[in-house]
């Protein structure tokens, strides 16, 4: 039964229908999100728009027959639940109240427009309750609680839309809503929701993912979690299954700091002295340390089933590697509004960077992840297919603008939008740059380690002679004998097998080397052995050992 | 809002009830660690305080694998969570005990479960299957050795055929048939006693006093009196429990009981409380046959050393009690600490 609602009146019960003006919009109380982690992310969302300083998610693990999700923030009055439900219809909540863009006790910038957020535990649950404990504009406690039950049976399939001209316009029921006004509890401060009414897919998703070893494993430790991540993983955090992977991609998404205070997601000790006076480097390092402080200071904590998130991003481990960084700042009007943003990118010489769901660029929207990382790099063609794209991620920071692009599950973005658009010129421009100084780096790296390798060949090929020789011979390099002089010339009064480098028997640089090592393993074998049986047996141990090194 | 932590009066019947008795049973009991089972609040006191005094123990990856805990409240259940973070083998029960352990079939739920194939389209049909797969899951982990009936609510109110929580009491003595002896603390206030539990126990003290020239005798020589009007206050609450609810469901369920002990405080708000420590032990072929005369001991035990008596002020001056709880919120933090 729909009840009218007066403004200012707030009746002790009621109760109505959800009324939504589109079958389509209808879809989206079976929600509309990629996965588990970005329907959780529009809980964390909303509670980080209320000023809360945690939000505490329980799944009820291992069993998962059980969510809630409760932050400690202002939370939503009951003229806004009303106007949510009873009036204006799902999606009608205008959270930039006053064109305020920030929050109002920590100055957080706003995440949330339409006011869907709250659906999203549709896509995990058939129903749920709510409770909202806040204070009115007199500052007096109030609290009431609801109880949501979605009707998925009244939703015809996409497929019936899409064949039937006739539900296109029809107003939709997707759910009935009831509230009683309770007493207002201090403790109780802020907004909780909870269902027992769990989707199977989801339940059976999560607890097929739990082994009892792995429950072990897990043991809701922070520490354990990340060395879960980066530990135990070779390549994928996909190896970690459904719910370990909601846990990284929620702390990948949500506005949260780095895992630790002080570290952050780039090691600097591994970057040369040279690097480190770079102003590159000294901007890119910047921009990283000014926005874990921005988050740090939001003083937001999620909390997800006992483990408190942070996140968990871990670049540049390896000192066998070569680590490039640049930084990417924007600030400008694009179409008659501004655009905002900056950020890093990243490059490990030579390795593809794990897990992989770390290589690309992160777009962060009012310090949300859209989507995960694009190894696409916003569909950056002109390297895309290179090794090199594997060796790099980066994270973006968007301040201002591009909100317009957003799509409506807030995953991903209209690639027509202007300031889409932008944002992708600038950044495929700095990647071509980014690119080239890596494909330099990758060079130098390669020809440092040719020249190494082939002194240590021939170092190596020093020893086996003295060794096979007893001591007798030992070899010289000459490159001023010319190019008509043997290849291998013996002095036996010092010693000295002088090798001939100027000497070119064939073209092929190959088979010059097989040459001139055949010949001088022939020269030592035939001056140390006594008879030519002897020498046959010595060359042909000698040789093996020679080519063992060599090839 | 009671805070737990500082809960003293509470503490008393932790410390000088529940903790003795349950060393004791562990020091009969060749495990190394019991199976407990709890309806703990948010400060998991009695939780900690088993592990601090090594009841319980954590295995090699800092759970608690042998603790179980029943909570309705979810913001409870929530912080239990991330304050014991979660020490249980499985997830927390989260329900109202009395409806999961009362829990039966209809024909809205029977041969279905909330994993079923079929989608149920009837969100209150989904409720009910929800709390059925609570009661599948929280009997399949009995029986336990140790039981902490201590939930929110009053088991002397309202009369025992509507009053849940006392059908859920019983049904723990049906549940428990694995095992051969267990130990309960039952927790209850002991005010606003329905007018049927009134009767029953003034009915129930005079057949014992007609039927036990033992209980009669302990009665006449201890107290100095077998009217049940003339009795202290708290000696008849803890007579009458003692033989009313606790003895005589417990042997209709084909138990015997030996109560350790019984404790009466009153918190700040003046509420007085009863906890009862009792050790049951199946009646067989064996020690049926003194199945009548271990009853009346314990009466006797009953009518002899109990209760133990705390009143807000009393607890407030135990020093050994209040340091003791206070070692436990420390060991409590400490581990938080060390998990993080």
């Amino acid at each position: 039964m729909k009840t009218e609602i007066i403004e200012t009146t707030i009746e002790e019960t009621g109760e109505g229908t959800i009324r939504v003006a589109d079958i389509t919009i209808a879809q989206l109380s079976r929600g509309l999100y990629r996965s588990t982690a970005n329907a959780f992310k529009e809980l964390i969302n909303n509670a980080y728009d209320a000023d809360a300083t945690v939000v505490r998610i329980n799944t009820n693990f291992p069993e998962f027959d059980f969510i809630s999700c409760a932050d400690n923030g202002i939370g939503m009055p009951i003229e806004q639940f009303l106007r949510y439900f009873d009036k204006n219809g799902i999606g009608s909540c205008n959270k930039r109240k006053h064109k305020k863009d920030t929050t109002e006790k920590y100055g957080r910038p706003i995440i949330g427009r339409l006011g869907i957020g709250m659906l999203a535990v549709g896509q995990l649950c058939n129903g749920f309750e709510i409770e909202s404990h806040y204070k009115d504009e007199h500052g007096q406690g109030k609290a009431y609680r609801a109880e949501i039950i979605l009707l998925d049976d009244e939703i015809p399939d996409k497929e019936d839309i899409m064949r039937n001209d006739d539900l296109e316009t029809k107003e939709m029921q997707v759910g009935t809503w009831k509230y009683e006004i309770i007493d207002y509890d201090e403790n109780k401060q802020g907004f909780r929701i909870y269902s027992y009414d769990i989707r199977t897919v989801f339940r059976n998703e999560m607890k097929s993912s739990i082994s009892e070893e792995e429950r072990k494993k897990i043991s809701f430790r922070f520490s354990k979690l990340h060395s879960e991540f980066y530990g135990n993983t070779d390549k994928s955090i996909r190896e970690c299954k459904p719910y370990l992977e909601t846990i990284w991609e929620l702390s990948i998404l949500c506005p949260l700091p780095y895992i630790d205070k002080e570290e952050y997601p780039i090691d600097t000790d591994f970057f040369s002295s040279e690097q480190k006076n770079s102003p590159d480097f000294k901007r890119a390092i910047q921009i990283i340390k000014d926005r874990q402080l921005q988050f740090l200071n939001e003083n937001f904590q999620v909390v997800f089933d006992g483990i408190e998130l942070k996140r968990h991003i871990q670049l540049a481990t390896d000192t066998e590697r070569i680590y490039e960084i640049c930084p990417i700042e924007f600030n400008d009007d694009v179409f008659g509004s501004r655009l905002k943003f900056s950020g890093y990118l990243f490059a490990q010489i030579p390795a593809a960077i794990r897990p992989l769901e770390l290589n690309g660029i992160q777009i962060r929207l009012r310090g949300v992840g859209i989507g995960g990382y694009d190894p696409t790099f916003l569909k950056y063609y002109e390297q895309i297919e290179t090794i090199r794209s594997k060796w790099v991620s980066g994270e973006i920071y968007v301040d201002n603008g591009l909100e317009s692009a957003l799509n409506i599950d807030r995953d991903s973005f209209n690639e027509h939008d202007e300031h889409f658009k932008k944002l992708q010129q600038h950044i495929h421009a700095k990647l071509g740059v980014f690119f080239n100084r890596i494909e330099t780096k990758a060079q130098e790296r390669r020809d440092e380690k040719q020249k190494v390798k082939k002194i240590e060949k021939e170092e190596s090929i020093d020893n086996i002679i003295v060794e096979e020789s007893k001591g007798k011979f030992k070899r010289i390099l000459r490159q001023d004998l010319g190019k008509d002089a043997r290849i291998v010339k013996v002095n036996k009064s010092n010693g000295e097998i002088i090798l001939n480098t100027a000497a070119h028997p064939i073209r092929s640089k190959t088979g010059r080397m097989y040459i001139e090592n055949i010949e001088l393993v022939y020269q030592v074998a035939k001056h140390i052995a006594k008879t030519s049986e002897e020498r046959d047996v010595l060359f042909s141990k000698i040789i093996k050992k020679v080519f063992d090194k060599l090839i | 809002m009671i805070k737990y932590d500082t809960y003293y009066e509470k503490h008393c019947g932790r410390y000088y009830g529940w903790l003795p008795a349950s060393k004791e049973y562990k020091s009969h009991s060749e495990k190394d660690s019991l199976k407990y089972f709890t309806l703990c609040a948010e400060e998991a006191i009695d939780v900690f305080m088993f592990e601090l005094e090594g009841v319980l123990f954590r295995d090699e990856y800092g759970l608690l694998p042998n603790v179980f805990i029943c909570e309705s409240d979810i913001s409870i259940a929530d912080k239990i969570f991330s304050r014991v973070r979660p020490p249980v083998k499985e997830a927390l029960i989260i329900g109202r005990l009395q409806e999961i352990l009362t829990f039966q079939d209809d024909n809205d739920t029977r041969d279905k479960s909330i994993d079923g194939e079929k989608r149920i389209s009837d969100s209150n049909v989904r409720k009910k299957l929800y709390i059925k797969g609570l009661a599948q899951r929280l009997e399949s982990y009995f029986p336990f050795d140790i039981i902490n009936f201590d939930p929110y609510g009053n088991l002397l109110n309202p009369d025992d055929r509507s009053n849940k929580l006392y059908q859920s009491f019983e049904r723990i003595f049906e549940l428990q048939k694995a095992i051969n002896t267990f130990l309960l603390f039952v927790t209850t206030p002991i005010i606003d006693i329905h007018s049927e539990f009134k009767c029953r126990f003034r009915s129930d003290f005079d057949s014992n006093v007609s039927n036990y020239d033992k209980i009669s005798s302990a009665l006449k020589s201890l107290i100095g009196t077998t009217n049940y009007d003339e009795l202290d206050e708290n000696k008849r609450i803890s007579i009458t429990i003692a033989k009313s609810i606790v003895n005589q469901t417990a042997k209709n369920k084909g138990w015997s009981s030996e109560h350790k002990g019984i404790y009466i405080y009153e918190n700040i708000h003046g509420t007085k409380m009863l906890t009862s420590v009792v050790q049951f032990t199946q009646i067989t072929q064996e020690n049926g046959l003194f199945i009548e005369s271990l009853y009346v001991d314990d009466i006797v035990r009953v009518i002899k050393n109990m209760p133990r008596y705390y009143s807000y002020e009393d607890s407030l001056k135990d020093q050994e009690v209040i340091e003791h709880l206070k070692r436990i919120v420390q060991f409590r933090e400490n581990s938080r600490n060390q998990e993080d």
